[in-house]
Protein backbone atom coordinates (compact mmCIF):
# COMPACT_ATOMS: atom_id res chain seq x y z
CA UNK A 1 0.00 0.00 0.00
CA UNK A 2 1.21 3.51 -0.72
CA UNK A 3 2.17 5.89 2.04
CA UNK A 4 -0.76 8.12 1.13
CA UNK A 5 -3.18 5.21 1.55
CA UNK A 6 -1.66 4.26 4.89
CA UNK A 7 -1.86 7.88 6.05
CA UNK A 8 -5.60 8.02 5.39
CA UNK A 9 -6.31 4.66 7.02
CA UNK A 10 -4.22 5.47 10.09
CA UNK A 11 -5.80 8.93 10.32
CA UNK A 12 -9.34 7.56 10.26
CA UNK A 13 -8.48 4.71 12.67
CA UNK A 14 -6.85 7.06 15.19
CA UNK A 15 -9.80 9.47 14.98
CA UNK A 16 -12.20 6.65 15.81
CA UNK A 17 -10.05 5.45 18.71
CA UNK A 18 -9.86 9.04 19.96
CA UNK A 19 -13.65 9.34 19.96
CA UNK A 20 -13.99 6.09 21.92
CA UNK A 21 -11.35 7.23 24.43
CA UNK A 22 -13.06 10.60 24.89
CA UNK A 23 -16.31 8.79 25.61
CA UNK A 24 -14.56 6.49 28.11
CA UNK A 25 -12.76 9.40 29.72
CA UNK A 26 -16.07 11.20 30.28
CA UNK A 27 -17.78 8.02 31.53
CA UNK A 28 -15.24 7.00 34.20
CA UNK A 29 -13.38 8.96 36.82
CA UNK A 30 -14.13 11.23 39.75
CA UNK A 31 -17.12 9.99 41.73
CA UNK A 32 -20.62 10.61 40.47
CA UNK A 33 -21.86 11.00 36.96
CA UNK A 34 -24.12 14.01 37.10
CA UNK A 35 -23.77 16.69 34.47
CA UNK A 36 -21.90 19.05 36.82
CA UNK A 37 -19.12 16.50 37.41
CA UNK A 38 -18.88 15.72 33.69
CA UNK A 39 -18.97 19.36 32.60
CA UNK A 40 -16.70 20.86 35.26
CA UNK A 41 -14.24 18.04 36.01
CA UNK A 42 -14.11 15.31 33.39
CA UNK A 43 -14.60 17.32 30.22
CA UNK A 44 -11.86 19.92 30.91
CA UNK A 45 -9.55 17.14 31.99
CA UNK A 46 -10.25 15.23 28.76
CA UNK A 47 -9.82 18.33 26.60
CA UNK A 48 -6.55 19.13 28.41
CA UNK A 49 -5.23 15.61 27.75
CA UNK A 50 -6.11 15.91 24.05
CA UNK A 51 -4.48 19.37 23.74
CA UNK A 52 -1.32 18.40 25.65
CA UNK A 53 -1.06 15.19 23.59
CA UNK A 54 -1.31 17.18 20.36
CA UNK A 55 1.22 19.69 21.68
CA UNK A 56 3.88 17.26 22.89
CA UNK A 57 3.70 14.96 19.85
CA UNK A 58 3.88 17.91 17.43
CA UNK A 59 6.75 19.39 19.44
CA UNK A 60 8.56 16.05 19.15
CA UNK A 61 8.13 16.09 15.36
CA UNK A 62 9.44 19.67 15.17
CA UNK A 63 12.44 19.03 17.42
CA UNK A 64 13.41 15.81 15.63
CA UNK A 65 13.07 17.41 12.19
CA UNK A 66 14.73 20.75 12.91
CA UNK A 67 17.63 19.28 14.94
CA UNK A 68 17.99 16.25 12.57
CA UNK A 69 17.88 14.24 15.78
CA UNK A 70 15.68 11.13 16.00
CA UNK A 71 16.12 11.08 19.80
CA UNK A 72 14.75 14.57 20.48
CA UNK A 73 11.78 14.95 22.86
CA UNK A 74 10.59 18.11 24.64
CA UNK A 75 11.38 16.69 28.08
CA UNK A 76 14.69 15.03 27.11
CA UNK A 77 16.09 18.25 25.61
CA UNK A 78 15.17 20.34 28.67
CA UNK A 79 12.38 22.44 27.11
CA UNK A 80 9.75 20.97 29.44
CA UNK A 81 11.82 21.61 32.57
CA UNK A 82 12.34 25.19 31.41
CA UNK A 83 8.58 25.58 31.07
CA UNK A 84 7.85 24.02 34.49
CA UNK A 85 10.37 26.39 36.07
CA UNK A 86 8.62 29.33 34.43
CA UNK A 87 5.21 28.22 35.65
CA UNK A 88 6.47 27.94 39.26
CA UNK A 89 8.27 31.26 38.92
CA UNK A 90 5.10 32.89 37.59
CA UNK A 91 3.07 31.53 40.49
CA UNK A 92 5.74 32.64 42.98
CA UNK A 93 5.40 36.23 41.81
CA UNK A 94 1.67 36.03 42.37
CA UNK A 95 0.15 35.01 39.04
CA UNK A 96 -2.66 32.42 39.42
CA UNK A 97 -2.03 28.85 38.21
CA UNK A 98 -3.77 27.90 34.93
CA UNK A 99 -3.67 31.49 33.72
CA UNK A 100 -2.33 33.01 30.49
CA UNK A 101 0.17 34.91 32.68
CA UNK A 102 1.78 31.74 34.01
CA UNK A 103 1.78 30.22 30.51
CA UNK A 104 3.56 33.31 29.16
CA UNK A 105 6.31 33.10 31.77
CA UNK A 106 6.64 29.39 30.97
CA UNK A 107 7.05 30.18 27.26
CA UNK A 108 9.84 32.65 28.05
CA UNK A 109 11.84 30.34 30.35
CA UNK A 110 11.27 27.40 28.02
CA UNK A 111 12.69 29.45 25.11
CA UNK A 112 15.73 30.26 27.24
CA UNK A 113 16.24 26.56 28.02
CA UNK A 114 15.97 25.72 24.31
CA UNK A 115 18.44 28.46 23.40
CA UNK A 116 20.96 27.25 26.01
CA UNK A 117 20.72 23.64 24.84
CA UNK A 118 21.12 24.52 21.16
CA UNK A 119 23.97 26.93 21.91
CA UNK A 120 25.88 24.36 23.98
CA UNK A 121 25.39 21.62 21.36
CA UNK A 122 26.70 23.57 18.39
CA UNK A 123 29.94 22.31 16.94
CA UNK A 124 31.28 23.25 13.50
CA UNK A 125 27.87 24.48 12.45
CA UNK A 126 26.18 21.19 13.42
CA UNK A 127 23.96 20.51 16.40
CA UNK A 128 25.27 17.26 17.84
CA UNK A 129 22.75 14.47 18.47
CA UNK A 130 24.10 13.31 21.83
CA UNK A 131 25.22 16.65 23.20
CA UNK A 132 21.64 17.93 22.86
CA UNK A 133 20.49 15.16 25.22
CA UNK A 134 23.34 15.73 27.68
CA UNK A 135 22.65 19.46 27.73
CA UNK A 136 18.97 18.60 28.19
CA UNK A 137 19.80 16.54 31.30
CA UNK A 138 21.76 19.43 32.80
CA UNK A 139 19.04 21.98 32.04
CA UNK A 140 16.37 19.65 33.45
CA UNK A 141 18.36 19.10 36.66
CA UNK A 142 18.88 22.83 37.00
CA UNK A 143 15.17 23.48 36.45
CA UNK A 144 14.11 20.86 38.99
CA UNK A 145 16.55 22.27 41.55
CA UNK A 146 15.25 25.81 41.20
CA UNK A 147 11.65 24.55 41.32
CA UNK A 148 12.24 22.78 44.64
CA UNK A 149 13.99 25.84 46.08
CA UNK A 150 11.13 28.13 45.08
CA UNK A 151 8.54 25.71 46.44
CA UNK A 152 10.44 25.32 49.75
CA UNK A 153 10.72 29.06 50.37
CA UNK A 154 7.21 29.95 49.17
CA UNK A 155 3.76 28.68 50.11
CA UNK A 156 3.23 27.01 46.74
CA UNK A 157 3.73 23.46 48.05
CA UNK A 158 0.07 23.23 49.08
CA UNK A 159 -1.04 24.11 45.56
CA UNK A 160 1.33 21.92 43.52
CA UNK A 161 4.12 19.69 44.82
CA UNK A 162 7.56 19.20 43.28
CA UNK A 163 6.39 15.73 42.21
CA UNK A 164 3.47 17.25 40.31
CA UNK A 165 5.91 19.24 38.18
CA UNK A 166 8.36 16.40 37.53
CA UNK A 167 5.90 13.61 36.67
CA UNK A 168 2.88 15.43 35.32
CA UNK A 169 -0.80 15.03 36.16
CA UNK A 170 -4.17 16.09 34.80
CA UNK A 171 -5.73 16.07 38.29
CA UNK A 172 -5.62 19.89 38.49
CA UNK A 173 -6.78 20.57 34.91
CA UNK A 174 -9.88 22.74 34.72
CA UNK A 175 -11.46 25.08 32.17
CA UNK A 176 -9.06 27.86 33.17
CA UNK A 177 -6.18 25.53 32.38
CA UNK A 178 -7.68 24.64 28.98
CA UNK A 179 -8.19 28.33 28.19
CA UNK A 180 -4.61 29.13 29.14
CA UNK A 181 -3.15 26.53 26.79
CA UNK A 182 -5.23 26.35 23.62
CA UNK A 183 -4.15 29.65 22.00
CA UNK A 184 -0.43 28.74 22.12
CA UNK A 185 -1.14 25.21 20.91
CA UNK A 186 -3.24 26.44 17.99
CA UNK A 187 -0.50 28.93 16.97
CA UNK A 188 2.15 26.22 17.34
CA UNK A 189 0.26 23.72 15.19
CA UNK A 190 -0.38 26.29 12.43
CA UNK A 191 3.27 27.35 12.45
CA UNK A 192 4.38 23.71 12.35
CA UNK A 193 2.09 22.92 9.41
CA UNK A 194 3.45 25.94 7.52
CA UNK A 195 7.07 24.93 8.19
CA UNK A 196 6.63 21.22 7.43
CA UNK A 197 7.74 21.21 3.74
CA UNK A 198 10.93 23.11 4.64
CA UNK A 199 11.61 20.72 7.54
CA UNK A 200 11.68 17.89 4.98
CA UNK A 201 14.62 19.52 3.20
CA UNK A 202 16.55 20.03 6.46
CA UNK A 203 17.11 16.25 6.27
CA UNK A 204 19.73 17.09 3.63
CA UNK A 205 21.78 18.96 6.22
CA UNK A 206 22.20 22.72 6.48
CA UNK A 207 24.27 23.11 3.30
CA UNK A 208 22.07 20.91 1.16
CA UNK A 209 18.93 22.65 2.41
CA UNK A 210 20.42 26.11 1.78
CA UNK A 211 21.53 25.10 -1.73
CA UNK A 212 17.91 24.06 -2.37
CA UNK A 213 16.54 27.46 -1.41
CA UNK A 214 15.67 26.94 2.27
CA UNK A 215 16.48 29.73 4.76
CA UNK A 216 17.95 27.33 7.27
CA UNK A 217 18.35 29.65 10.27
CA UNK A 218 14.85 31.09 9.90
CA UNK A 219 13.24 27.66 9.45
CA UNK A 220 15.05 26.14 12.42
CA UNK A 221 14.40 29.11 14.72
CA UNK A 222 10.67 29.17 13.91
CA UNK A 223 10.42 25.38 14.31
CA UNK A 224 12.10 25.51 17.72
CA UNK A 225 9.85 28.42 18.73
CA UNK A 226 6.76 26.44 17.69
CA UNK A 227 8.04 23.45 19.68
CA UNK A 228 8.49 25.70 22.72
CA UNK A 229 4.94 27.10 22.42
CA UNK A 230 3.45 23.62 22.01
CA UNK A 231 5.37 22.27 25.00
CA UNK A 232 5.26 25.18 27.43
CA UNK A 233 1.49 25.74 27.12
CA UNK A 234 0.82 22.18 28.29
CA UNK A 235 3.58 21.88 30.87
CA UNK A 236 2.45 25.08 32.64
CA UNK A 237 -0.85 23.34 33.45
CA UNK A 238 0.00 19.63 33.79
CA UNK A 239 3.77 19.42 34.53
CA UNK A 240 6.48 17.52 32.67
CA UNK A 241 5.42 14.46 30.67
CA UNK A 242 8.41 12.78 29.03
CA UNK A 243 8.73 10.36 26.10
CA UNK A 244 5.37 11.05 24.44
CA UNK A 245 7.01 13.43 21.94
CA UNK A 246 9.63 10.77 21.23
CA UNK A 247 7.57 7.61 20.96
CA UNK A 248 4.52 8.83 19.03
CA UNK A 249 6.29 10.41 15.99
CA UNK A 250 8.57 7.35 15.79
CA UNK A 251 5.70 4.91 15.71
CA UNK A 252 3.84 7.01 13.12
CA UNK A 253 6.96 7.45 10.97
CA UNK A 254 7.37 3.65 10.79
CA UNK A 255 3.96 3.38 9.16
CA UNK A 256 3.54 6.47 6.96
CA UNK A 257 7.14 7.62 6.41
CA UNK A 258 8.91 10.82 7.51
CA UNK A 259 7.33 13.53 5.26
CA UNK A 260 6.50 16.24 7.78
CA UNK A 261 3.01 17.43 6.72
CA UNK A 262 1.48 14.00 7.08
CA UNK A 263 3.70 13.11 10.03
CA UNK A 264 2.54 16.20 11.94
CA UNK A 265 -1.16 15.65 11.42
CA UNK A 266 -1.12 11.96 12.24
CA UNK A 267 1.31 12.39 15.16
CA UNK A 268 -0.94 15.08 16.65
CA UNK A 269 -3.83 12.62 16.50
CA UNK A 270 -1.62 9.84 17.86
CA UNK A 271 -0.39 12.10 20.68
CA UNK A 272 -3.96 12.86 21.74
CA UNK A 273 -4.83 9.14 21.68
CA UNK A 274 -1.69 8.10 23.59
CA UNK A 275 -2.06 10.70 26.33
CA UNK A 276 -5.77 10.16 26.80
CA UNK A 277 -5.11 6.42 27.02
CA UNK A 278 -2.29 7.01 29.52
CA UNK A 279 -4.52 9.26 31.63
CA UNK A 280 -7.33 6.72 31.60
CA UNK A 281 -4.86 4.05 32.75
CA UNK A 282 -3.49 6.47 35.37
CA UNK A 283 -6.98 6.91 36.80
CA UNK A 284 -8.21 3.33 36.60
CA UNK A 285 -5.15 1.08 37.08
CA UNK A 286 -4.86 1.42 40.88
CA UNK A 287 -8.29 3.00 41.45
CA UNK A 288 -9.25 4.70 43.73
CA UNK A 289 -5.60 5.86 43.94
CA UNK A 290 -4.55 7.89 40.90
CA UNK A 291 -1.00 7.45 39.57
CA UNK A 292 0.76 10.33 37.80
CA UNK A 293 0.19 10.20 34.05
CA UNK A 294 3.86 11.04 33.48
CA UNK A 295 4.80 7.79 35.23
CA UNK A 296 2.58 5.80 32.89
CA UNK A 297 4.21 7.45 29.84
CA UNK A 298 7.73 6.92 31.22
CA UNK A 299 7.17 3.22 31.94
CA UNK A 300 6.18 2.72 28.31
CA UNK A 301 8.52 5.31 26.82
CA UNK A 302 11.85 4.62 28.53
CA UNK A 303 12.31 1.09 27.09
CA UNK A 304 11.43 2.38 23.62
CA UNK A 305 13.98 5.18 24.06
CA UNK A 306 16.67 2.57 24.81
CA UNK A 307 15.88 0.74 21.59
CA UNK A 308 16.07 3.98 19.57
CA UNK A 309 19.27 5.00 21.35
CA UNK A 310 20.90 1.69 20.38
CA UNK A 311 19.84 2.14 16.76
CA UNK A 312 21.10 5.72 16.56
CA UNK A 313 24.42 4.66 18.07
CA UNK A 314 24.86 1.81 15.59
CA UNK A 315 24.13 4.17 12.71
CA UNK A 316 26.86 6.56 13.86
CA UNK A 317 29.37 3.80 14.61
CA UNK A 318 29.31 4.26 18.39
CA UNK A 319 30.00 7.25 20.60
CA UNK A 320 33.32 7.59 22.37
CA UNK B 1 29.15 35.78 -19.24
CA UNK B 2 26.82 33.81 -17.01
CA UNK B 3 29.08 33.77 -13.95
CA UNK B 4 31.98 36.04 -13.02
CA UNK B 5 34.09 36.55 -9.91
CA UNK B 6 36.38 39.52 -9.35
CA UNK B 7 39.00 39.83 -6.65
CA UNK B 8 37.46 37.23 -4.34
CA UNK B 9 39.42 36.80 -1.13
CA UNK B 10 38.41 34.49 1.70
CA UNK B 11 39.91 34.08 5.14
CA UNK B 12 39.29 30.96 7.24
CA UNK B 13 39.59 30.53 10.98
CA UNK B 14 42.47 32.39 12.53
CA UNK B 15 42.76 34.78 9.56
CA UNK B 16 44.22 31.97 7.48
CA UNK B 17 44.10 32.86 3.77
CA UNK B 18 41.81 30.47 1.87
CA UNK B 19 41.39 32.32 -1.45
CA UNK B 20 43.68 35.08 -2.66
CA UNK B 21 42.06 37.68 -4.96
CA UNK B 22 40.56 35.22 -7.44
CA UNK B 23 39.07 36.21 -10.80
CA UNK B 24 36.89 33.74 -12.71
CA UNK B 25 34.90 34.10 -15.93
CA UNK B 26 32.44 31.39 -16.97
CA UNK B 27 30.53 31.59 -20.25
CA UNK B 28 27.09 30.14 -20.95
CA UNK B 29 27.28 26.47 -21.93
CA UNK B 30 30.87 25.94 -20.84
CA UNK B 31 32.11 23.08 -18.67
CA UNK B 32 34.68 24.26 -16.15
CA UNK B 33 36.84 21.84 -14.21
CA UNK B 34 38.20 23.12 -10.90
CA UNK B 35 41.36 21.16 -10.15
CA UNK B 36 44.45 21.36 -7.98
CA UNK B 37 46.13 19.64 -5.05
CA UNK B 38 44.44 19.14 -1.65
CA UNK B 39 44.24 22.37 0.31
CA UNK B 40 44.76 24.57 -2.77
CA UNK B 41 41.34 26.18 -2.30
CA UNK B 42 39.12 24.20 -4.72
CA UNK B 43 36.28 23.68 -2.26
CA UNK B 44 36.40 27.29 -1.07
CA UNK B 45 36.31 28.55 -4.67
CA UNK B 46 33.34 26.29 -5.48
CA UNK B 47 31.57 27.50 -2.32
CA UNK B 48 32.15 31.18 -3.16
CA UNK B 49 31.11 30.83 -6.82
CA UNK B 50 27.94 28.94 -5.85
CA UNK B 51 26.97 31.45 -3.18
CA UNK B 52 27.28 28.88 -0.39
CA UNK B 53 29.86 31.09 1.26
CA UNK B 54 30.43 34.84 1.13
CA UNK B 55 33.86 36.10 0.11
CA UNK B 56 35.43 38.50 2.61
CA UNK B 57 36.10 40.84 -0.29
CA UNK B 58 35.37 40.77 -4.01
CA UNK B 59 32.16 40.16 -5.90
CA UNK B 60 30.50 37.21 -7.66
CA UNK B 61 27.91 37.96 -10.34
CA UNK B 62 25.31 35.72 -11.96
CA UNK B 63 24.05 37.27 -15.23
CA UNK B 64 25.52 40.61 -14.09
CA UNK B 65 23.65 40.53 -10.75
CA UNK B 66 25.67 40.24 -7.56
CA UNK B 67 24.93 37.02 -5.65
CA UNK B 68 24.51 39.23 -2.56
CA UNK B 69 21.40 40.75 -4.12
CA UNK B 70 19.75 37.37 -4.72
CA UNK B 71 17.50 35.83 -2.04
CA UNK B 72 18.11 32.24 -0.95
CA UNK B 73 15.29 31.12 -3.24
CA UNK B 74 16.43 33.21 -6.23
CA UNK B 75 19.89 31.73 -5.79
CA UNK B 76 18.41 28.22 -5.79
CA UNK B 77 16.69 29.00 -9.11
CA UNK B 78 19.99 30.21 -10.62
CA UNK B 79 22.31 27.39 -9.60
CA UNK B 80 22.12 23.92 -8.12
CA UNK B 81 24.83 22.33 -5.98
CA UNK B 82 25.74 18.67 -5.60
CA UNK B 83 27.77 18.70 -2.38
CA UNK B 84 29.89 15.95 -0.87
CA UNK B 85 27.77 15.31 2.24
CA UNK B 86 24.85 13.34 0.84
CA UNK B 87 23.48 11.87 4.10
CA UNK B 88 19.69 12.10 4.52
CA UNK B 89 18.09 11.80 7.97
CA UNK B 90 15.00 9.57 8.30
CA UNK B 91 13.71 7.07 5.74
CA UNK B 92 12.64 9.35 2.89
CA UNK B 93 11.98 7.61 -0.43
CA UNK B 94 13.93 8.25 -3.61
CA UNK B 95 10.91 9.97 -5.18
CA UNK B 96 10.55 12.29 -2.16
CA UNK B 97 14.23 13.28 -2.24
CA UNK B 98 14.16 14.00 -5.99
CA UNK B 99 11.01 16.11 -5.51
CA UNK B 100 12.94 18.36 -3.08
CA UNK B 101 14.75 19.68 -6.14
CA UNK B 102 11.50 21.46 -6.99
CA UNK B 103 11.39 23.34 -3.66
CA UNK B 104 12.71 26.67 -5.08
CA UNK B 105 9.84 26.72 -7.61
CA UNK B 106 7.06 26.44 -5.02
CA UNK B 107 4.39 29.01 -5.68
CA UNK B 108 5.58 29.88 -9.20
CA UNK B 109 4.24 29.10 -12.68
CA UNK B 110 6.96 26.43 -13.03
CA UNK B 111 5.25 24.35 -10.32
CA UNK B 112 2.95 23.00 -13.05
CA UNK B 113 6.01 21.28 -14.50
CA UNK B 114 6.96 19.55 -11.22
CA UNK B 115 5.81 16.06 -12.18
CA UNK B 116 7.42 16.16 -15.62
CA UNK B 117 10.67 17.59 -14.22
CA UNK B 118 10.87 14.88 -11.53
CA UNK B 119 10.12 12.11 -14.02
CA UNK B 120 12.68 13.45 -16.50
CA UNK B 121 15.35 13.85 -13.80
CA UNK B 122 14.87 10.27 -12.62
CA UNK B 123 15.16 8.99 -16.19
CA UNK B 124 18.33 10.98 -16.89
CA UNK B 125 19.93 9.72 -13.64
CA UNK B 126 18.63 6.19 -14.32
CA UNK B 127 16.87 5.75 -10.98
CA UNK B 128 13.24 5.44 -12.11
CA UNK B 129 13.16 1.81 -10.95
CA UNK B 130 14.37 2.84 -7.48
CA UNK B 131 11.78 5.56 -6.88
CA UNK B 132 9.83 3.80 -4.14
CA UNK B 133 12.90 2.56 -2.25
CA UNK B 134 14.17 4.32 0.85
CA UNK B 135 17.30 6.29 0.10
CA UNK B 136 19.07 4.94 3.22
CA UNK B 137 18.81 1.39 1.85
CA UNK B 138 20.66 2.16 -1.40
CA UNK B 139 24.35 1.69 -2.21
CA UNK B 140 26.68 4.70 -2.28
CA UNK B 141 26.65 4.91 -6.07
CA UNK B 142 22.85 4.67 -6.26
CA UNK B 143 22.48 7.31 -3.56
CA UNK B 144 24.70 9.66 -5.54
CA UNK B 145 22.51 9.16 -8.61
CA UNK B 146 19.44 10.07 -6.54
CA UNK B 147 21.04 13.37 -5.52
CA UNK B 148 22.11 14.02 -9.10
CA UNK B 149 18.47 13.53 -10.10
CA UNK B 150 17.50 15.98 -7.35
CA UNK B 151 19.77 18.74 -8.69
CA UNK B 152 18.62 18.02 -12.25
CA UNK B 153 14.99 18.47 -11.13
CA UNK B 154 16.01 21.85 -9.68
CA UNK B 155 16.37 22.93 -13.32
CA UNK B 156 19.03 25.65 -12.95
CA UNK B 157 21.12 27.16 -15.77
CA UNK B 158 24.32 26.71 -13.74
CA UNK B 159 25.15 23.45 -11.94
CA UNK B 160 27.94 22.85 -9.42
CA UNK B 161 29.33 19.36 -8.76
CA UNK B 162 31.80 19.06 -5.87
CA UNK B 163 33.93 15.96 -6.50
CA UNK B 164 31.01 14.02 -7.99
CA UNK B 165 33.27 11.11 -9.00
CA UNK B 166 34.62 10.41 -5.50
CA UNK B 167 33.69 6.86 -4.42
CA UNK B 168 32.69 5.91 -7.98
CA UNK B 169 34.38 3.06 -9.85
CA UNK B 170 35.32 3.13 -13.54
CA UNK B 171 31.81 2.24 -14.71
CA UNK B 172 30.20 4.66 -12.28
CA UNK B 173 32.45 7.47 -13.45
CA UNK B 174 31.61 6.68 -17.07
CA UNK B 175 27.86 6.83 -16.33
CA UNK B 176 28.40 10.13 -14.49
CA UNK B 177 30.32 11.39 -17.51
CA UNK B 178 27.41 10.56 -19.84
CA UNK B 179 24.91 12.25 -17.53
CA UNK B 180 27.00 15.42 -17.27
CA UNK B 181 27.56 15.54 -21.05
CA UNK B 182 23.81 15.22 -21.55
CA UNK B 183 23.18 18.12 -19.18
CA UNK B 184 25.75 20.24 -20.99
CA UNK B 185 24.24 19.41 -24.39
CA UNK B 186 20.87 20.52 -22.98
CA UNK B 187 22.45 23.94 -22.44
CA UNK B 188 23.54 23.79 -18.80
CA UNK B 189 26.73 25.46 -17.65
CA UNK B 190 28.70 23.09 -15.42
CA UNK B 191 31.40 23.64 -12.78
CA UNK B 192 32.99 20.42 -11.57
CA UNK B 193 35.74 19.93 -9.04
CA UNK B 194 37.67 16.67 -9.18
CA UNK B 195 40.98 14.95 -8.51
CA UNK B 196 40.59 12.74 -11.57
CA UNK B 197 42.56 14.71 -14.18
CA UNK B 198 42.25 12.02 -16.82
CA UNK B 199 38.44 11.96 -16.64
CA UNK B 200 37.93 15.70 -16.35
CA UNK B 201 40.38 16.54 -19.16
CA UNK B 202 38.08 14.84 -21.68
CA UNK B 203 34.90 16.41 -20.30
CA UNK B 204 35.83 20.02 -19.53
CA UNK B 205 35.94 22.80 -22.10
CA UNK B 206 37.84 24.97 -19.59
CA UNK B 207 40.03 24.40 -16.58
CA UNK B 208 40.57 26.49 -13.44
CA UNK B 209 43.85 25.22 -11.99
CA UNK B 210 44.34 26.09 -8.32
CA UNK B 211 47.62 26.13 -6.40
CA UNK B 212 48.11 27.49 -2.88
CA UNK B 213 44.98 29.68 -2.70
CA UNK B 214 45.58 31.27 -6.14
CA UNK B 215 44.64 30.50 -9.71
CA UNK B 216 47.73 29.11 -11.42
CA UNK B 217 46.06 28.88 -14.79
CA UNK B 218 42.58 29.32 -16.26
CA UNK B 219 41.35 28.92 -19.81
CA UNK B 220 40.66 26.29 -22.48
CA UNK B 221 41.52 22.80 -21.25
CA UNK B 222 44.54 22.11 -23.49
CA UNK B 223 46.10 25.48 -22.72
CA UNK B 224 46.00 24.96 -18.96
CA UNK B 225 46.79 21.27 -18.61
CA UNK B 226 50.47 21.65 -19.49
CA UNK B 227 53.62 20.35 -17.88
CA UNK B 228 54.62 23.84 -16.78
CA UNK B 229 51.35 24.91 -15.13
CA UNK B 230 50.56 21.53 -13.54
CA UNK B 231 54.08 21.31 -12.11
CA UNK B 232 53.68 24.80 -10.69
CA UNK B 233 50.29 24.03 -9.12
CA UNK B 234 51.28 20.69 -7.57
CA UNK B 235 54.81 21.74 -6.63
CA UNK B 236 56.31 18.66 -8.31
CA UNK B 237 57.71 17.85 -11.73
CA UNK B 238 54.71 16.49 -13.62
CA UNK B 239 54.96 14.78 -16.97
CA UNK B 240 51.93 15.34 -19.23
CA UNK B 241 50.85 13.29 -22.23
CA UNK B 242 47.61 13.16 -24.21
CA UNK B 243 46.08 9.99 -25.61
CA UNK B 244 46.09 10.19 -29.41
CA UNK B 245 42.38 9.64 -30.14
CA UNK B 246 40.13 12.51 -31.22
CA UNK B 247 38.60 13.06 -27.78
CA UNK B 248 41.99 12.85 -26.09
CA UNK B 249 42.58 12.38 -22.40
CA UNK B 250 45.36 13.63 -20.23
CA UNK B 251 47.78 11.19 -18.67
CA UNK B 252 49.72 12.93 -15.91
CA UNK B 253 52.34 11.49 -13.61
CA UNK B 254 54.84 12.76 -11.12
CA UNK B 255 58.40 12.36 -12.33
CA UNK B 256 60.15 13.52 -9.15
CA UNK B 257 59.33 13.33 -5.48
Amino acid sequence: MTRVGKTWILGVALSLVLLVLIALSLRFGAAGADSVVIWNIRLPRTVAAVLVGIGLASAGVLLQGSLRNPLADPALVGVSAGAALGAVLGAAIGLPFNSIGVTSVAVVTSSLAMAVVVWVSRSNGRIEVVTVLLAGIAVSAFGAAVISIIISVSDLAGARSVTFWTTGSFALSNWAGVNSMWPAIVIGVILAFYLAPSLDLLALGDEGAYASGISVFRTRTLALLAAVLLTAAGVAVVGVIAFLGLVVPHAIRLVIGPAHRQLLVISALGGAVALLLADTIARLALSPVEIPVGSVMAIVGAPIFFILLGRARNRQGGWA
Amino acid sequence: MILTARGCTVYGEGEQLRLDAIDVVVGQGEVHAVIGPNGAGKSTLMAVLSGMRKADSGVVEFNSRSLHDLSVVELARARSVLGQDLAVTFGFTVAEVVAWGRAPWRGTEQMKGDKAAIKHAMEVAQITSLQNRRINQLSGGERKRVHIARVIAQNCPVMFFDEPDSELDLIGTNELDETLRGLNQAGRTLLISSHNLSWISALATHVILMGSQKIVGAGPTREVLTTGLLSQAYGREIDVQWTPNANGRLVAMCTSS
